[in-house]
C-alpha cells in the first residue's frame, strides 16, 4: 500500500446555521461546499484536480456528497455517499483506502450536516427495539453508564468531570460551538436528560461541516510538516454487543472484544505504534462518560481507571496523554456527518503545530477514535 | 489488479412484502438478511468466510445494512453503508470490487434492500425550491423526456414499446414485479392514467419491496471454477456541467453526460465496445428513459433507438437483447436493491441460468445503472 498524506483540511465552525436568534442561515450543502473550498485553499490544490469525492449526512437525506460537491464544480468524478458511523470517518478511511490501493491519487472526503433539534434517535435499531423506547441515542448511553459505573465505581462527578475539561479546551477552540467553561457544580446541576446523564454530559445537536483531501505523497504541493496517514482501520458491532455498540444486556462472565477494543487491537498491530507512543488523541464521546470507557478501550490505560487519571489531570492538555484538545464532541459539538473528520482535523492542526493555543509541544504521532450507531468504529493514527 | 469474480448472488422476489391484502409481512432487514443468506449459499461459502460488507438502503434509513448483518452474525469487519440512490447497491458491489481488485480484501459482500413507500418517490436531491414546486422524480423525468423527444424525434408510442417488451420479459422471471403477467400492449400503456406528461403509469416502474446480494471475491477463492463470471469492467462517473440531478439534460447537450462519461471509461477499461456485448441491462425506472439510455452507452446512434425497439432489436431473440429479465419496470423498483438485480440478472444468463428468458451462448454483458446524484455505473461482466 502506498504512503498516503493528508493535503489539507477545511472546517466550517460548528454551531448552528439555523437563522434564528440573530444566527445566519445555512444549508448543510452550502457548509460542506465551503469546507471543501476551505480544504482545497489549504492544500493549494484546485477542484479540478480531485479525482473521487466519499463523503456523507447523517440526517441530511439522499445524495448528501452530491449537492455538496455541486457548490464546488461538476467534473464527472465518483462520489459515493458513506452512512457507516457518523459518515464521515467511514468517508474518511475509504478516501484513504482508494489512495493507498493506487485507485486514485487525490481524492477528497467531506461530511456536513444540519441536525434537528431534540434527542436524536439510533436508526441502527431494529424495529421492536425503537417501539419500545430503547432508541433515544442518549437513554442507550445512560444504559451504558450506569452499567460502567456498576462494574468500575465511576461516579457521576467523573462524568462531569470530563464535560469541565472538554469544554475548558473548546473555549481555546475558534471552531467549536461552546466558547465558555463550565464548572462541575453547573454540569451536575444541569436538567436531567436520562438518568444519570444531565444536560452537560450531553454533546449538543449542532451544523457544521468538515472536508479532508488526502493524496500520495508525491501529490502534496509541500514537503513541509508532511503528516500522513499511519494506519486506519474500521470494524462493526462483535457477538453480544447492542447497535449502540454497548454490551448493556451481557452477562460481564462473556468478554468478547466489542468493536472499538477489536479496532484498537488491529490498528496497534497494523501501525506498529502502541497507545504509550501516542502524543495527543481524540476520543469519541458524544456523551461525556464515553470518554472514559472508550480511552480504556482503545488502550491509554486499563479497564476502569479512566476516572482516577481523569481526576489527575492525566488527559489535560498539558497532562500525560493530552486528549480532545479541541474540546471533544462535548466541547465542539456533534454535527454528526461532520463529526469524525473534525476528529482527526485536530490531530492534523496538532502534528503540523497550527493548534494556537491549544498546541501539544512537539507533537508528532496522535490518533483519533470515531464510533456510531451500528456500531461501527473507525480509529486513525497519524503521524508526522 | 487481480481478477474479481461473482461468486454467489441472492434475490428475494420484487414485489410487496407489507402484510396487506393476504401478501406476506417481512422487515427491510430480513429481506436483506434473506437475500445474503442466498447468495452465500449459491457461492458455497459461509457467513465466516466474508472479509468486508458494503450495504445500501435507499428509504430504510441509517443503520439498515448493519440490522441485516446482525441476523447472520456479528464478526466485526467493516460494515459500509453508501447510498447512490437508485444506483445504491451497485456503488456497494464497486466498492467491493475496488477492495479485492486491489488485494485489500479476498472475499466481499455487497448487498441492498428496500421496503418502499407508495406513491410518487420526492427527488429528495433536489434543493429545497425545486421540491416546493413540486419536482417529483416522475415530474423530472417528465422533463428530461420532453427534451428527448424534440432532439430525436421518438413518439409516446416508442416509449410504451419499450414497457411492453419489458413487460413481457418480466413474465418469465419469478423474481420479478410481474412475473406471470399480465401482458400488456401499446395501447392499454398509452390509455393508462397520466403521471406527469408526456409519462403514463404502465412507462413507470413499480414501487417495490425486495432484496438483491452478490458475493464478490478474487477469482482465487471461487468453490466452484466452472462458468467463472468475472468484473471485467468497472466505472462510475457523477454530474457533469449541464445536466440535473437524474443526469437529465432539457438544454441541448454541450458535454458528455455521467453516462457517456462511465461509458466511455468502461469500454476503455475492458477493452470491450457495445458490439461485443451479447446481452445488456440498461436502466430505465421510467421508459422513455430506455431509449436515451440506449444511445448514450453506444448502443445506437442518437435518436436511433425508438426505431430499434420496434424492429424488435432488444428483444430476447433480437440482435442485442437488453433488460431480459424485464428491467425496472417489469421487475419492479425497490431502489437500493434495484443496481444488484439488474447485475444478477446478467450474472444468471452468463451462468446460463436464465431458464426461459435465456441468450443463447452470452458470454459477454453490460450493465449500466444510475441513480439520482446523479450517479452512472457501468460494469462489463464476462464468463
Amino acid at each position: 500500500m502506498r504512503e498516503v498524506a493528508i493535503a489539507g483540511i477545511g472546517l466550517a465552525k460548528f454551531g448552528r446555521y439555523d437563522g434564528k436568534k440573530g444566527r445566519p442561515r445555512k444549508l448543510y450543502p452550502e457548509m460542506g461546499g465551503d469546507a471543501i473550498a476551505k480544504a482545497l485553499k489549504y492544500a493549494n490544490m484546485e477542484w479540478k484536480e480531485i479525482q473521487a469525492a466519499f463523503g456523507g449526512t447523517y440526517y441530511g437525506g439522499l445524495g448528501g456528497t452530491h449537492q455538496c460537491v455541486a457548490r464546488v464544480g461538476l467534473t464527472g468524478i465518483p462520489i459515493v455517499n458513506v452512512y457507516s458511523g457518523h459518515s464521515s470517518e467511514a468517508a474518511l478511511r475509504l478516501a484513504y483506502l482508494r489512495v493507498a490501493l493506487g485507485v486514485h491519487d487525490i481524492v477528497v472526503a467531506v461530511g456536513a450536516e444540519t441536525l434537528p433539534g431534540g434527542l436524536l434517535d439510533n436508526q441502527t435499531m431494529p424495529a421492536w427495539m425503537r417501539m419500545m423506547g430503547l432508541d433515544p441515542l442518549p437513554a442507550a448511553a445512560a444504559c451504558r453508564a450506569v452499567r460502567y459505573m456498576e462494574d468500575y465505581g465511576a461516579t457521576v462527578e467523573d462524568f462531569a468531570r470530563v464535560s469541565v475539561m472538554e469544554r475548558k479546551n473548546a473555549a481555546l477552540n475558534p471552531n467549536a460551538m461552546f466558547q465558555q467553561e463550565v464548572t462541575q457544580e453547573e454540569v451536575l446541576r444541569s436538567r436531567m436528560i436520562a438518568s444519570p446523564l444531565t444536560l452537560l454530559m450531553n454533546c449538543a445537536n449542532a451544523d457544521g461541516a468538515a472536508a479532508v483531501i488526502v493524496c500520495s505523497k508525491n501529490k502534496l504541493k509541500s514537503k513541509k510538516k508532511v503528516v500522513t496517514i499511519a494506519s486506519m482501520v474500521q470494524t462493526s458491532g462483535t457477538y453480544g454487543t447492542t447497535p449502540s455498540g454497548g454490551s448493556v444486556s451481557v452477562s460481564t462472565k462473556v468478554k468478547n472484544p466489542d468493536c472499538i477494543e477489536l479496532a484498537a487491537k488491529q490498528i496497534w498491530e497494523a501501525s506498529g505504534y502502541g497507545p504509550e507512543d501516542m502524543d495527543v488523541i481524540q476520543v469519541h464521546d458524544a456523551f461525556s462518560p464515553a470518554f472514559l470507557w472508550n480511552v480504556e478501550k482503545c488502550g491509554f490505560c486499563k479497564r476502569g481507571e479512566a476516572p482516577r487519571l481523569l481526576k489527575e489531570g492525566y488527559f489535560e492538555k498539558d497532562g500525560k496523554m493530552p486528549a480532545n484538545t479541541d474540546g471533544g464532541i462535548m466541547g465542539r459539538g456533534h454535527p454528526t456527518g461532520a463529526t469524525g473528520i473534525a476528529q482527526v482535523a485536530e490531530i492534523f492542526y496538532q502534528l503540523r503545530e497550527e493548534a494556537g493555543p491549544r498546541q501539544v509541544a512537539g507533537a508528532k504521532i496522535g490518533f483519533a477514535q470515531g464510533a456510531s450507531p451500528g456500531p461501527n468504529a473507525v480509529l486513525t493514527v497519524l503521524k508526522r | 489488479m487481480k481478477e474479481v469474480a461473482i461468486a454467489g448472488m441472492g434475490f428475494v422476489k420484487f414485489g410487496r412484502y407489507d402484510g396487506q391484502k393476504g401478501r406476506p409481512y417481512k422487515e427491510i432487514y430480513e429481506l436483506g438478511a434473506d437475500a445474503i443468506t442466498k447468495a452465500l449459499k449459491y457461492a458455497d461459502m459461509e457467513w465466516k468466510d466474508i472479509q468486508v460488507a458494503y450495504g445500501a438502503s435507499m428509504f430504510g434509513g441509517l443503520g439498515v445494512p448493519n440490522q441485516c448483518t446482525s441476523r447472520l452474525g456479528m464478526p466485526g469487519f467493516p460494515i459500509t453503508t453508501v447510498e447512490g440512490a437508485c444506483s445504491s447497491s451497485q456503488q456497494a458491489m464497486r466498492q467491493a470490487y475496488l477492495d479485492i481488485a486491489n488485494g485489500m480484501y479476498d472475499v466481499g459482500l455487497a448487498f441492498g434492500t428496500e421496503k418502499i413507500p407508495p406513491g410518487l418517490i420526492a427527488d429528495t436531491l433536489s434543493p429545497v425550491w425545486m421540491l416546493r414546486m413540486g419536482f417529483n422524480l416522475p415530474g423530472t423525468y417528465a422533463l428530461g423526456t420532453r427534451a428527448y423527444m424534440q432532439a430525436s424525434g421518438a413518439t409516446e408510442e416508442d416509449m410504451a414499446r419499450v414497457a411492453v417488451m419489458e413487460r413481457k420479459n418480466a413474465i418469465m422471471n419469478p423474481n420479478a414485479f410481474w412475473y406471470q403477467g399480465p401482458e400488456i400492449t401499446v395501447e392499454e400503456v398509452l390509455n393508462s392514467r397520466m403521471i406527469a406528461s408526456p409519462i403514463r403509469f404502465l412507462m413507470a416502474c413499480a414501487n417495490a419491496d425486495g432484496a438483491s446480494a452478490a458475493i464478490v471475491c478474487s477469482k482465487d477463492k471461487l468453490k466452484s471454477k466452472a462458468k467463472a463470471v468475472t468484473i471485467v469492467g468497472s466505472a462510475h462517473a457523477t454530474a457533469t456541467y449541464g445536466y440535473d440531478n437524474l443526469g437529465n439534460s432539457v438544454r441541448e447537450k454541450m458535454n458528455p453526460n455521467c453516462t457517456e462519461l462511465a461509458c466511455k471509461q468502461v469500454w476503455e477499461m475492458s477493452g470491450y465496445g457495445p458490439e461485443d456485448m451479447d446481452v445488456i441491462q440498461l436502466y430505465e425506472a421510467m421508459s422513455p428513459s430506455f431509449l436515451w439510455d440506449a444511445e448514450d452507452c453506444g448502443f445506437c446512434k442518437p435518436g436511433e433507438a425508438g426505431k430499434l425497439v420496434k424492429e424488435g432489436y432488444f428483444e430476447i431473440g433480437g440482435k442485442m437483447p437488453a433488460n431480459t429479465d424485464g428491467g425496472l419496470v417489469g421487475r419492479g423498483h425497490p431502489t437500493g436493491a434495484t443496481g444488484l438485480a439488474q447485475i444478477a440478472e446478467l450474472f444468471f444468463q452468463l451462468r446460463g441460468e436464465a431458464g426461459p428468458r435465456q441468450v443463447p451462448g452470452a458470454k459477454i454483458a453490460f450493465n449500466h445503472c444510475s441513480g439520482g446524484g446523479p450517479n452512472a455505473l457501468c460494469h462489463v461482466l464476462k464468463r
